[in-house]
C-alpha cells in the first residue's frame, strides 16, 4: 500500500499517463468540468457520490463521449481534441461495465471468441511480459482462472448474475489493453454474487500489474483492492492516496450510513489451535481474530505464507473507547490509541480518528459518551474492539 | 366452369407474381438494413426529409408513383436511358421495370419495422463491442443484424406480402405481357373487365388462400424464433 498521499504512481509497476481537460454537457443539464493530469499505476479507485461524474470520467477516457469538447491524451498520444477522435475500438482500454453487457444471441464461448477473433496475433504471444504495451491473457488461461469451463456452451442469457459478470470479466481480459476500467462491476449484483465475484477481481488486479481505474461507491471495495483513490466531487478530482487517508476522507464525503471503518495492516504471529484464534502483530501490540487466517485463500496474496501482510477491517461502530484498560471483560482486542481528530458525523454521534501504532482507525460513539468521558485530541485511550475481520470481499 | 386456358394463365401469373415478390424482397432486405440504421441513428438535420421521401409510397396513390416511374424508366427517362445503353433492353413493360417499381412501392414496409427495432437496440451492447475492439461494420454485421433477426424476418415478410398484392404501379408501368409482367392482381382485373366472373371468383379465392398460407407460415416462423 502506498503510504504517501497525493501520488498515484507505484514505482516498479507500468504506469499510464492520462491528461484530460474539458467540459462534458448532457441534454439533461448535467455538466462536468474535467481537469486531470496523472500517471497511474496499480489500482486507482474513483469514488464519490452517485451523480458526481465517476462513470462519466471513465467514459471520456474509454471514448464513449464523442460529441464533447474534450482534450484527452494518454502517454503523450492525443486521443481526442477538436480535430482528432480515436474511436473506442482503437483505444487500448478494456472496460468491465456495471451491467455485464454480454451479447445475448451468443453463447458464452462465442462471447469470448468475439474478442479473440479480432486479436488473433495478440493471443499467440504466450509470454505475458508485464512490460508489454498492450496486455491480454490467452483464452485458455482466462477460462481457467475464472472457472468458466462448465459455462462455455451455455447461452449467455441463461446465466446467474455472478456467472454473467464472470463472463464479462473474462471477455474484457482477452482484449489487449494497457488500462483496465472497472465501472462498478459489483454494484448490480446481489450479496451472494458479490462474494462470488469480488475475489476474482481482487485476484486479477493483484496478479496482473496493469493499471486499473476502479469506479465504486463502496468503501470496502476500495479498501480491499485500491492502491490509491481519486475522489470525484462535483466534477473536481482529488487524489486521496493511501488507505488511512481514505478512511479519514470518507465520512465527510459519503452517506453516514456507509459502513465506514479503518484498515490495519498486520503481520502473522501465531495460530492458537486450542481456541481457534489467530494472533496478528501490529507493531508491539497483538490483534486476535477467529479462525486460521493463513487458510484464507480469498483474501491473502499468498495463503499459507507466514510473511504475508494481512489487512484487517475494523468497523467504526464496533470500536468503543475507554479511559483505562478494562479488566474482566470478554472482549479480545483492547489497543492503546491516541485521539487524532474528532468530527460530528450525525447530531448524536461522534467519529474519532485514532492513531494505533502509527496506523489510523475509526471509532463512532454516541455524543453522550464522548462528553461524559471528556475526550480530547492528543489524549491516549483504549480502543475496545468488538469485531475484527480480514479485509474480506464485501460484508 | 373456368375458361379453357384459365389454369395455364393462372399458373404463369402465379410464377410471375412469386418471382417478382421474391426478387424485390431480396433486394429490399439487402439494402434496407443500412438505410434503416442510418435513419434510426442519424443526428443529421436532413434525416426527417429523407425519412419522408422513403415513406412517400405509404401515402401516395400507387398511380402517382407509377406515373413518375413510367416517365423515368421509359427509353428516354433518367433510369431507362442508361439502362438501355447498358443492357440493350427496354425497362418499361419489362420484368426488371416491375422489380424497380415493387422495390420503391414496398420500401417503407420493409424499412419501418427495421427502423423501429434499430431504435431499440441497446446502446450499451454496442459500446461493449466497441470496447472489445469491434469496428462499426463488425458491430452492425455480427451484433445488430443477428440480434434483430425477428425484425428482419418481419420486414421481409411484410415486403413480400405487400408485393403480392401490388396492383396500381404494375398497371401503370408493367403493361400486361403474359409470362413477363402479368401478375395475379392484373389477371383478376382482366377477368372482371371481360365479365368472366367464374374465373374471377377462382382467382380471387386463390390469392386469398395464398396470402393466408404465407402469413400463417410467417407467424409460425416468428413464434419459433421467439421461443428458440
Amino acid at each position: 500500500m502506498l503510504e504517501q498521499a497525493q501520488a498515484s504512481f507505484l514505482p516498479g509497476l507500468p504506469g499510464v499517463e492520462i491528461s484530460l481537460q474539458g467540459k462534458l454537457k448532457r441534454a439533461s443539464g448535467f455538466s462536468l468540468s474535467l481537469n486531470l493530469k496523472e500517471t497511474i499505476s496499480g489500482v486507482t479507485a474513483i469514488i464519490g457520490h452517485s451523480g458526481s461524474g465517476k462513470t462519466s470520467l471513465t467514459r471520456c477516457i474509454a471514448g464513449f463521449e464523442k460529441n464533447t469538447d474534450l482534450h484527452l491524451s494518454v502517454d503523450g498520444e492525443v486521443w481526442q481534441n477538436s480535430s482528432i477522435f480515436v474511436p473506442p475500438e482503437n483505444r487500448p482500454i478494456s472496460t468491465v461495465f456495471q451491467e455485464a453487457r454480454l451479447f445475448p444471441h451468443l453463447t458464452v464461448m462465442e462471447n469470448l471468441k468475439f474478442v479473440t477473433r479480432r486479436f488473433p496475433t495478440a493471443h499467440k504471444i504466450e509470454a505475458l511480459d508485464h512490460s508489454l504495451q498492450n496486455f491480454c491473457l490467452p483464452l485458455e488461461e482466462v477460462i481457467e482462472s475464472l472457472s468458466l469451463d462448465y459455462l462455455l456452451s451455455r447461452s449467455s442469457n441463461e446465466l446467474s448474475g455472478g456467472e454473467t459478470q464472470r463472463v464479462a470479466l473474462a471477455r474484457a481480459l482477452l482484449r489487449p489493453a494497457r488500462l483496465w476500467i472497472f465501472d462498478e462491476p459489483l454494484a448490480s449484483l446481489d450479496a451472494q454474487a458479490r462474494t462470488e465475484i469480488a475475489p476474482y477481481i481482487q485476484m486479477l488486479c493483484k496478479r496482473h500489474a496493469i493499471p486499473v481505474l476502479y469506479v465504486t461507491h463502496n468503501l470496502q471495495e476500495v479498501l480491499q483492492i485500491a492502491d490509491n483513490a481519486w475522489l470525484m466531487d462535483a466534477g473536481n478530482l482529488k487524489s486521496l492516496g493511501s488507505d488511512s487517508e481514505l478512511t479519514r476522507q470518507f465520512p465527510s464525503h459519503l452517506a453516514v450510513d456507509e459502513d465506514i471503518g479503518g484498515v490495519l495492516e498486520c503481520a502473522w504471529k501465531a495460530y492458537h489451535a486450542d481456541y481457534g484464534l489467530s494472533e496478528l502483530a501490529l507493531s508491539t501490540a497483538s490483534v486476535f481474530l477467529p479462525g486460521d487466517v493463513l487458510q484464507n485463500t480469498q483474501v491473502l496474496d499468498n495463503p499459507h505464507d507466514t510473511n504475508s501482510k494481512i489487512k484487517v477491517f475494523i468497523p467504526a461502530r464496533d470500536v468503543s473507547l475507554s479511559l483505562a484498560k478494562v479488566a474482566d471483560v470478554s472482549l479480545l482486542n483492547q489497543l492503546p490509541v491516541k485521539i487524532l481528530a474528532v468530527e460530528t458525523d450525525t447530531p448524536h454521534t461522534r467519529l474519532f480518528t485514532l492513531d494505533c501504532q502509527g496506523q489510523k482507525m475509526l471509532s463512532r460513539i454516541t455524543a453522550y459518551s464522548a462528553s461524559q468521558l471528556n475526550l480530547e485530541i492528543g489524549q491516549t485511550v483504549f480502543a475496545l474492539i468488538k469485531t475484527v475481520s480480514l479485509a474480506a470481499p464485501d460484508k | 366452369m373456368n375458361s379453357d386456358n384459365y389454369w395455364s394463365e393462372l399458373f404463369t401469373a402465379t410464377q410471375v407474381t412469386l418471382s417478382l415478390a421474391a426478387t424485390s424482397t431480396l433486394l429490399l432486405i439487402c439494402v434496407c438494413p443500412f438505410i434503416a440504421w442510418w435513419i434510426a441513428r442519424s443526428q443529421s438535420r436532413t434525416r426527417p426529409f429523407f425519412e419522408a421521401i422513403m415513406s412517400l409510397p405509404l401515402v401516395l396513390p400507387p398511380t402517382v408513383i407509377g406515373f413518375y416511374l413510367l416517365i423515368s424508366i421509359s427509353p428516354g427517362g433518367f433510369i431507362g436511358q442508361p439502362w438501355s445503353a447498358l443492357t440493350g433492353n427496354n425497362l418499361a413493360f419489362s420484368f426488371s421495370g416491375l422489380v424497380i417499381g415493387s422495390f420503391i412501392y414496398s420500401l417503407p414496409f420493409v424499412l419501418q419495422p427495421l427502423v423501429i427495432s434499430f431504435r431499440n437496440v441497446d446502446e450499451g451492447l454496442l459500446e461493449a463491442a466497441a470496447s472489445l475492439g469491434a469496428p462499426p461494420a463488425t458491430r452492425f454485421l455480427s451484433l445488430i443484424l443477428p440480434m434483430q433477426k425477428r425484425a428482419l424476418i418481419a420486414a421481409a415478410s411484410l415486403g413480400f406480402a405487400h408485393t403480392l398484392g401490388e396492383f396500381g404501379i404494375v398497371l401503370m408501368i408493367g403493361g400486361n405481357l403474359e409470362g413477363e409482367t402479368r401478375v395475379l392482381s392484373i389477371v383478376l382485373f382482366d377477368q372482371v373487365e371481360s365479365l368472366r366472373y367464374q374465373d374471377a371468383h377462382s382467382t380471387a379465392l386463390f390469392m386469398l388462400a395464398l396470402a393466408l398460407v404465407m402469413l400463417t407460415l410467417v407467424y409460425r416462423l416468428q413464434g419459433r424464433i421467439k421461443h428458440a
